[in-house]
Formats: C-alpha cells, sequence, structure tokens
C-alpha cells in the first residue's frame, strides 16, 4: 500500500512518515499543497492523508482540484474542530477527516477502514482457502497456525489478495509496494514471491507471464 | 430594558404630553373665545343703555323745564334742573312707560336716589332697593356693572344724586351659556381628534424604531452579519440606523479578527502537540533502537519549544492587552536598550554576513523598558531574517530626540516589503513569506505585539519601504 501524506510542518511530516512505514506502507510526502497535487494526480495512491493549511495552495483547493477525476481514498488533518469545517470537508470530497491533536491508532484504523472501502472489502480479514489475513494485526495464519511473514512480504500478500482473482502487473506492484524514497532493485519482488510461496505453499501466488502475479480465488 | 408597565413607552409619553398640550391649547382657546364673545355682548347692552339714559334724561329735563317753566323759575344747566325736580318730588315717570316697563326680558328700568341712598324716583319695573358703589362721599361717578341679571349704568351728579339705569340680560347669559356649552363639546370633540391624530402620528413614528430595535436585537443574539435597512431619506432616523450599522460592522470585524486569531493561535498551538503525541505513540508502538528514541525525543523538544515560545509570546500579546490599562512607566536609557537588544542579535547577524550599523546620542524617555526591548528586538530581528538569503547586507539603528518624541528607525537594505503584505504586516499571526514553514519559530506575532507595545505607550509604529533598497520602520516615543 502507498500512501501520499501532504503536511508543511516538518516534524510532523516525518513523524507520520515514520509511523506510515512502521507499519508496512510505502509513503511519498509533500510540504506544500502545489506538490501535493502533482503527486496525487500522478495516480499511484492508495490513500491520501492531506493537511488543510498548506502553504502555496490550501487543502480544500488540491481536494477541489483532485476531484472528481482522482478517486484516491482522502483523509483530511486540521488544526480546525468546529462542526462547519467537519462538514465542509466531508462535502468537499473528502472521505473522512481527522482534528489535530489526534490519536495515532485511530489516524492508522481511519486510514485502514478507507483503503478497505475502497477496494469494496467489509471486513479486515481477507480469507484465501485456509490462509487467513488479519489486516489489522497484519499476521498471516494457516489451519497450523501463524505464519512470519516479513513486512515486505505481508505487504505484497496483502496487496494482491485484497485484489484476488484479478491479475496485479509488476509495475504496479513496484508503484504501489515502494515509495520513491525506497532504491531497492527489481529483482527483489521475485525474491519476496518465491519466500511467500516457500512459506506458505507453491499455489498461493500464481505467475502470469508477462502480465504480473495474480492470488487466485479457488 | 423591558417594562411590563405600557405606559412606559415612549408612544404612551408622547401621547399623554401630547394630550395635556392639547387640552390647555384648547381650553385656553375656549376661554378666549367666551370673553370675547362676552365683552361684545356687554359692549351691545351697553349701547342700549346708553341710548335708553340718554333718552330717559332727555325726556326728563324736557318734562322738568315744562314744568319749571311754568312756575317761571327760568333757565338752569340740565342735572341742577333734574335734582331740583327730584327734591321736589315731582312724578316725571309719565310717559316711559313703553320703554321703562314689563318684566320681559331685556326689560330696562332706571331708578333715581338721593345721597343717602333713597329713592326718589323709578320705574315700576326698578327693584325696590339699591345698592350702591362705595365710592366716597362726593364728586361725579360714571360706571357700568353687572348686578344679578341687570347690566346697570351707575352715575353720580355733582350734587350727589344717583341715577341708576339697568337692562336686564338673562336673555345674553342664557345665551353665553349655551355659547360655553357648544364651546366645551366641540372644543372636547376637538380634543378627542387630536388624541386619535397624535396616537397615530406616534405610532408611525415609533414604528421605524421599533423595527430598528428588533432588528438590532437579532443582530445582538445571533446573527453579526445583518444589517438594519436603511430607508435613505436622510432623517433622524436614518443616521441612528446608519450609526448602529457602524458600529455593528466594527463589533461584526472585531468578532471576525478575535475568532480568527483564536483559530490561528489553536492551529499553531496543536500543531506542535500533534507532534508530540503522534511521535511519542509512534515510539511506544513498538520497540525502537535508543538513536530512534533519541531522535523522537529530539523532536518531541523542538515541539515543545515551539509551544513554549507561542505561548510566551501570546502572553506577552495578553500582558499587552492587559496593560492598556495598567502601564508601567519609568525613565528608559534608550542608548542602553537598543544596545542590549543588538547584543542579543550579534550572533544572529552575524550568521546571516549582516553589519550593524548603531547611530544614535544618549537620550532616554518614558516607558516600559522591557517592552522597548522586545520592540528593538523584533525590528532588528526582523531586518536581519528577512534580508535576502545569505548575501549580506547592513541594518542601521539610528535614534535620536524629535521635539517631544524620541524616535528610534530600523533600517535595512534587503528586499523590502511587498505591496500586497504592506496593510497586513502587523496582523495577528500574518506571515508574509507563506510558504515559510510555522515551525521555523516565526508565528507572524512579533510584529502584532510590537505594535501594540509601543501604542500602549502612546508612540507609533510604522514603515516605508526605501526608495532603492530595503524597508525603514521608525518607532515614535512620547519623550
Amino acid at each position: 500500500m502507498r500512501i501520499l501524506l501532504v503536511e508543511d510542518d516538518p516534524a510532523l511530516r516525518r513523524s507520520l512518515a515514520a509511523t506510515f512505514r512502521e507499519e508496512g506502507y510505502a509513503v511519498d510526502t509533500a510540504g506544500d499543497g502545489e506538490e501535493g497535487l502533482a503527486k496525487a494526480n500522478g495516480g499511484v495512491y492508495d490513500a491520501v492523508v492531506l493537511d488543510v493549511m498548506l502553504p502555496l495552495m490550501n487543502g480544500w483547493e488540491v481536494l477541489e482540484r483532485m476531484r472528481p477525476d482522482n478517486r484516491v481514498p482522502v483523509l483530511m488533518l486540521t488544526a480546525r474542530d468546529t462542526v462547519p469545517d467537519r462538514v465542509k470537508g466531508l462535502d468537499n470530497g473528502a472521505d473522512d477527516y481527522l482534528t489535530k491533536p489526534f490519536d495515532v491508532d485511530e489516524l492508522l484504523a481511519r486510514v485502514r477502514a478507507l483503503i478497505r472501502r475502497s477496494e469494496g472489502l467489509s471486513h479486515p480479514d481477507i480469507v484465501i482457502r485456509d490462509i487467513r489475513i488479519d489486516t489489522v494485526r497484519r499476521r498471516v495464519s494457516t489451519g497450523e497456525g501463524e505464519i512470519q511473514l516479513t513486512p515486505m512480504e505481508y505487504s505484497l500478500l496483502e496487496y494482491l489478495a485484497i485484489r484476488k482473482g484479478s491479475v496485479v502487473s509488476r509495475t504496479t506492484l513496484y508503484e504501489r509496494l515502494f515509495d520513491e524514497s525506497d532504491d531497492s532493485c527489481s529483482n527483489l519482488l521475485d525474491v519476496h514471491v518465491s519466500n511467500i510461496r516457500r512459506k506458505l505453499g507453491a499455489d498461493v501466488i500464481t505467475t502470469r507471464r508477462g502480465h504480473g502475479y495474480c492470488v487466485e480465488v479457488e | 430594558m423591558k417594562s411590563g408597565f405600557p405606559f412606559h413607552s415612549i408612544r404612551w409619553r408622547i401621547q399623554v404630553w401630547h394630550a395635556v398640550i392639547l387640552l390647555v391649547a384648547i381650553i385656553a382657546f375656549c376661554i378666549t373665545a367666551y370673553r370675547l364673545a362676552w365683552i361684545h355682548q356687554l359692549r351691545r347692552v351697553d349701547r342700549v343703555v346708553v341710548e335708553r339714559e340718554r333718552a330717559l334724561i332727555s325726556h326728563l329735563i324736557h318734562t322738568g323745564r315744562k314744568v319749571l317753566s311754568d312756575e317761571g323759575s327760568g333757565s338752569r344747566p340740565p342735572h341742577v334742573t333734574l335734582d331740583l325736580l327730584l327734591e321736589r318730588g315731582v312724578d316725571l315717570s309719565e310717559g316711559l312707560s313703553d320703554v321703562f316697563g314689563g318684566q320681559d326680558t331685556g326689560h330696562s328700568f332706571f331708578m333715581f336716589l338721593d345721597p343717602a341712598g333713597a329713592v326718589r324716583m323709578r320705574s315700576p319695573n326698578a327693584p325696590m332697593s339699591m345698592l350702591l358703589p362705595d365710592v366716597g362721599e362726593s364728586g361725579m361717578v360714571e360706571l357700568s356693572r353687572i348686578s344679578g341679571s341687570y347690566r346697570e349704568s351707575v352715575r353720580r351728579s355733582p350734587s350727589g344724586v344717583w341715577s341708576v339705569v339697568g337692562r336686564d340680560i338673562s336673555g345674553e347669559i342664557e345665551e353665553m351659556r349655551h355659547f360655553a356649552l357648544s364651546l366645551t363639546a366641540s372644543g372636547f370633540a376637538l380634543w378627542l381628534v387630536g388624541l386619535t391624530g397624535g396616537w397615530w402620528i406616534a405610532g408611525r413614528v415609533i414604528r421605524p424604531i421599533q423595527t430598528i430595535g428588533r432588528t438590532a436585537s437579532r443582530i445582538a443574539a445571533d446573527n453579526l452579519r445583518e444589517r438594519i435597512e436603511v430607508a435613505g431619506i436622510g432623517n433622524e432616523l436614518d443616521q441612528l440606523s446608519g450609526v448602529l450599522n457602524q458600529t455593528f460592522d466594527r463589533l461584526q470585524a472585531a468578532f471576525e479578527r478575535q475568532k480568527q486569531f483564536t483559530a490561528d493561535a489553536s492551529h499553531e498551538l496543536r500543531n506542535p502537540i500533534a507532534v508530540v503525541v503522534a511521535e511519542t505513540q509512534r515510539i511506544l508502538r513498538r520497540d525502537h533502537s535508543v538513536s530512534e528514541c533519541r531522535e523522537a525525543l529530539q523532536v518531541c523538544q523542538d515541539a515543545a519549544l515551539r509551544m513554549k515560545n507561542l505561548t510566551e509570546a501570546l502572553l506577552v500579546l495578553a500582558r499587552q492587552d492587559d496593560q492598556e490599562r495598567t502601564p508601567v512607566r519609568e525613565t528608559v536609557d534608550l542608548d542602553a536598550v537598543v544596545n542590549a537588544s543588538v547584543a542579543r542579535l550579534r550572533k544572529d547577524a552575524e550568521q546571516a554576513g549582516i553589519r550593524i550599523e548603531l547611530n544614535g546620542i544618549p537620550i532616554t524617555c518614558s516607558g516600559d523598558p522591557v517592552g522597548i526591548g522586545m520592540v528593538v528586538d523584533n525590528l532588528v530581528g526582523n531586518a536581519i531574517h528577512h534580508h535576502s538569503g545569505g548575501s549580506g547586507g547592513t541594518v542601521r539603528v539610528s535614534w535620536n530626540p524629535d521635539g517631544e518624541w524620541v524616535q528610534v528607525a530600523v533600517e535595512d537594505d534587503g528586499p523590502g516589503i511587498p505591496e500586497a503584505d504592506a496593510p497586513h504586516i502587523f496582523d495577528r499571526f500574518y506571515r508574509a513569506d507563506k510558504s515559510r514553514s510555522h515551525s521555523s519559530g516565526h508565528f507572524g506575532l512579533g510584529l502584532a505585539v510590537a505594535k501594540s507595545i509601543v501604542e500602549n505607550h502612546g508612540g507609533t509604529l510604522d514603515f516605508a519601504n526605501n526608495p532603492d533598497r530595503g524597508v525603514t520602520f521608525r518607532m515614535r516615543l512620547p519623550r
């Protein structure tokens, strides 16, 4: 999962980026509205966390210019907490709204819920045959018990599992699982896939040559 | 103000005053009309009385002469003749009964009395006795009077004989009574009409005031945006509405400013709080290395320092607002204040490669040394900060007396203040450089604080872009 974080306060930006990365997200950041809008319209994000008070272009304007073409879920972060402000945010096309200072757990839960809803899932657990993926605690278990995956392996599996049944290209996977600060080599993807197959069974991820990877429904 | 008693309302008061004044005017008018009519009536009666008197006298003299010439007594003045005749008791009343007789309305009588008041001759319809006016022993008397229902002309001849000719005026009195009644009735009717009209007019006058009052109370209650409608006639009510609207404009502006200030202050405070919360929660969520924890603590410390600086700035501002009531006033050595300020900022200036030039003479003014020091700190600090990046430059600080004032000027050769920012630089939380993040330690409060300090001293703080480069801030303080 790749997230765009638009926040002008460098301290808060760094802190939130670190939090999301520790949760296994790929995170890009922007320090002002114009940069935020440009990156958001790049179209590679699963969610955008957008501050309202931004230099150059405020959050409302960024949101207004993103919509309606860009359907990425947006969570607004703001220091203004009056009801009219919140209503305005939601009416302007924001999907959720959180006032500063906020609880980090709540922020993470809301971002998870936003992504889940945008993918059409109603429950945080994804089940594929005997494999159960708990997206809240980021754990994978089978009938034999919990399987230890590295954060990258988990993110790859989760991304494919959420879109189970459809083929995801390698390009998309690179876009969605690595952020711009990540300089890992491309073949690492194959390494992660083979590691997952070793841990969960060879048939959990199938390779469609020339197309990409897929988690089959049955 | 609410009064349960409706008679306290302006409408009722106007009505009561209107009623009293109208009543007084109508009564005065009625009385005058009545008096004029009465006087007119009396004059008419008096003319009749005089005519009858004349007829009586000439009849008497004529008859008397005839009697006396029969006796051969010769010619005498008329009143002597009359006195003589009366003394002799000659009955002269024959031939007068057609004028002086009867008891009908408007009848006349006559009567002659001797100096002692005894009746000597009278017409048959005259009263039996007569009360004579108290006018001394002797001399001529001529007067008109009303006695009962008679208008009487009373005379005393030089010899002391009284003659009274009277006319019954009961008809006139009755007429006047009718006149008085109709005057009263029409006056009262007029009064009622006036009252009704007054009530209507008062209502019309009051209505716009009531509208203004209702609008004003709506505005006061919750809707600061609403305004009283101005009819545009330019009358007193329009002026009142205009004044009220201006007041509401100012009130709304102050309210909006306060709201904006609170929003800005809470925003500025919430960001560092959010940083502390986010960072601590991130660290506590899972195990981190010592260096990571140290880094997080550093972030938290920076955020805490930001909050500290902001709260201090807000406190200074609040204290300045408070000082409008209780100002600190002592003799301030301006020379020392500027030098101390510059010493504090010397290091920043050196880092930015900026030279500070000082130019002033020892001078004192009256005020709060700490406050004035803050203003100088702020002006010099801004001059250093907003200097176009790192290429060096000069900041000139000069102070000198100027009549009743002392003036401190801080001049730089930086980029100056853009026209768009000029009207706002003294606003609270206004940052000329929008892209500058608020974590740079500048909240946009410095100049606002400086201005309120200077204004609390009764001085002025303004600025002007220099013709070539840079900007000059001038602080003027009373000495």
